[in-house]
């Protein structure tokens, strides 16, 4: 091989090193944090979010870095809820049970052109083309409890008195809250506004909150803090139904049994070391990054071989 | 080939074939042509696996930040639809093409024009790592920057496609028209089945009974 052989690949090279040694420097570095187990109220406080999507319809992650992501993000519990699927769900439980990661609930987001509605805690797939309320009943049948998905104004015309009286919870915080009046589907204060109007009209719903996972950083950042009897499954289902969850808006106001807030604010929980802004960690993990990414540039950029005669 | 020969083709810059395709689409693709391959499927491999390095790379630090290895090597293998999907979309292209050239010849060579939308998605990754508040960023840059730039490479990818039937397979342009016409065709449709088949179309459309 000649010298001009090797200079014609030594920056392909060069950029596969450093992607290798940004992956190396990721890969040490990427630690979940620790989940200590906290107890409030006589209850086990469990982080959860139970709104994500995986690669199998709208979402990056597969089913399998899904569990990882929930535990990088501090989380205890983990609904998967894919449109009008179960199989991601069933898939990601089964991994995280080997692999010792968070509670995975089989859920489901059903979907359809007059009203989006989380089914969680079951095994059976629920058939979007039914009613909204014989689908409630369903998941009722199995075991599950409901929750009106993102209830804005544009998604909520299907609650009716009747069905708001069938469901177990709502979603009141979803990543819509950051972003104002822009979101898209509405206003966060709307989810707020159902929540409340049901409270008034003597439905209290489980105050849920999910981040409508799709992809990003942004898996559980707004969550639901259940007040479960252990981190089964089944547990926090009965959680749930039980209404035993609260949920902190932006500005702090607590949602749920108010017994519960109060245990919450008497006594927060310890910091988890969960960062959404791709904040670097160290130098260490700056310069993995780095490295990284020029090397994913290089990859793209450069020729793996000299260019043959034509 | 012997060394002298390798020295005297290799003193231009050191670019891929995939950005020297975004500089010069038809002159790039004419000159792939006329360059010998005699293992294509080789050239296949290569450029699937440094496709689905930059796709599982990019949404690795999208996701955590950083590269870890299980997610990388994962989020390749569940994005390994990406070649399918295309190695189809060209098939149907080629079938219309009336300038015959080996399948596997063929494929290589369109697969050299994905850089589009790796460079875009690299960027939005750069984005993510490197401003200093991403959230701001982005909802700075969305509308005027990020959505535009999606529909830029989507566009030029598109005019690559045209450049592969125009100028690696010698078509016409009403034929080169045809061909990328069947390729869009067949790209929107296997999206759609999938979600069909998932049942996320259907009940979204006609709504519940």
């Amino acid at each position: 091989m000649s010298a001009s052989f090797s200079r014609a690949r030594a920056p392909f090279i060069l950029s596969l090193a450093l992607l290798a040694s940004g992956a190396a420097l990721g890969t040490f570095i990427d630690q979940a944090p620790k989940r200590p187990i906290e107890e409030r109220a006589g209850y086990r406080v469990l982080q959860a979010d139970f709104h994500a999507h995986t690669r199998f319809s709208d979402g990056f992650l597969s089913p399998l870095d899904i569990v990882d992501h929930a535990a990088r993000r501090g989380l205890d519990a983990l609904a998967v809820s894919e449109h009008n699927q179960v199989f991601p769900a069933k898939v990601a439980r089964a991994w995280s049970k080997l692999v010792h990661g968070p509670t995975i609930i089989v859920a489901e987001e059903v979907t359809t052109h007059d009203y989006h509605m989380l089914a969680i805690g079951i095994e059976d797939r629920i058939d979007a083309r039914r009613s909204l309320s014989d689908a409630i009943d369903d998941v009722h049948a199995q075991g599950g409890v409901i929750a009106a998905a993102h209830p804005t104004k544009r998604f909520a015309k299907a609650y009716t008195p009747e069905i708001i009286a069938k469901l177990d919870a709502t979603e009141l915080m979803h990543p819509i809250a950051y972003q104002g009046q822009n979101s898209g589907i509405g206003a966060w204060t709307e989810l707020r506004d159902f929540y409340e109007d049901a409270k008034a009209n003597g439905s209290f719903l489980s105050p849920l909150g999910n981040s409508d996972y799709h992809f990003g950083s942004v898996l559980g950042i707004t969550r639901t803090f259940v007040f479960a009897r252990g981190d089964t499954e089944k547990d926090i289902v009965d959680a749930i139904r039980d209404k035993r969850t609260v949920v902190f808006d932006l500005e702090g106001n607590g949602y749920g049994d108010p017994e519960l807030v109060k245990a919450l604010e008497a006594e927060p929980l310890a910091a988890r070391d969960v960062d959404y802004g791709y904040r670097s960690t160290g130098a260490l993990d700056a310069i993995g990054r780095t490295l990284g990414f020029l090397g994913l540039l290089g990859v793209l950029a450069f020729r793996n071989k000299p260019k043959p005669a034509a | 080939m012997n060394t002298n020969t390798v020295a005297a083709t290799n003193s231009g810059p050191p670019f891929s074939d995939e950005v020297r395709l975004l500089v010069g689409p038809f002159r790039v693709y004419r000159e792939l042509r006329a360059r010998p391959d005699e293992q294509p499927l080789r050239t296949i491999a290569a450029r699937v696996a440094r496709t689905q390095l930059l796709i599982a790379g990019t949404v690795a630090l999208i996701t955590a930040g950083r590269l870890p290895i299980h997610l990388v090597v994962g989020t390749a293998v569940f994005w390994s639809m990406v070649p399918v999907l295309q190695a189809l979309m060209i098939l149907g292209g080629h079938a219309v093409s009336n300038r015959r050239m080996p399948r596997a010849r063929a494929i290589g060579l369109h697969m050299a024009g994905n850089a589009p939308l790796l460079l875009w998605l690299v960027l939005c990754a750069g984005l993510c790592l490197f401003a200093p508040n991403v959230y701001e960023a982005f909802s700075w840059a969305l509308r005027p920057i990020i959505a535009p730039g999606l529909l830029v490479a989507l566009v030029y990818g598109s005019v690559l496609s045209f450049a592969f039937y125009r100028s690696a397979l010698e078509q016409s342009r009403l034929r080169a028209a045809l061909s990328l016409s069947v390729e869009i065709v067949l790209k929107i449709g296997l999206v759609v089945a999938w979600y069909m088949a998932l049942d996320n179309i259907v009940p979204q459309l006609s709504g519940s009974r």
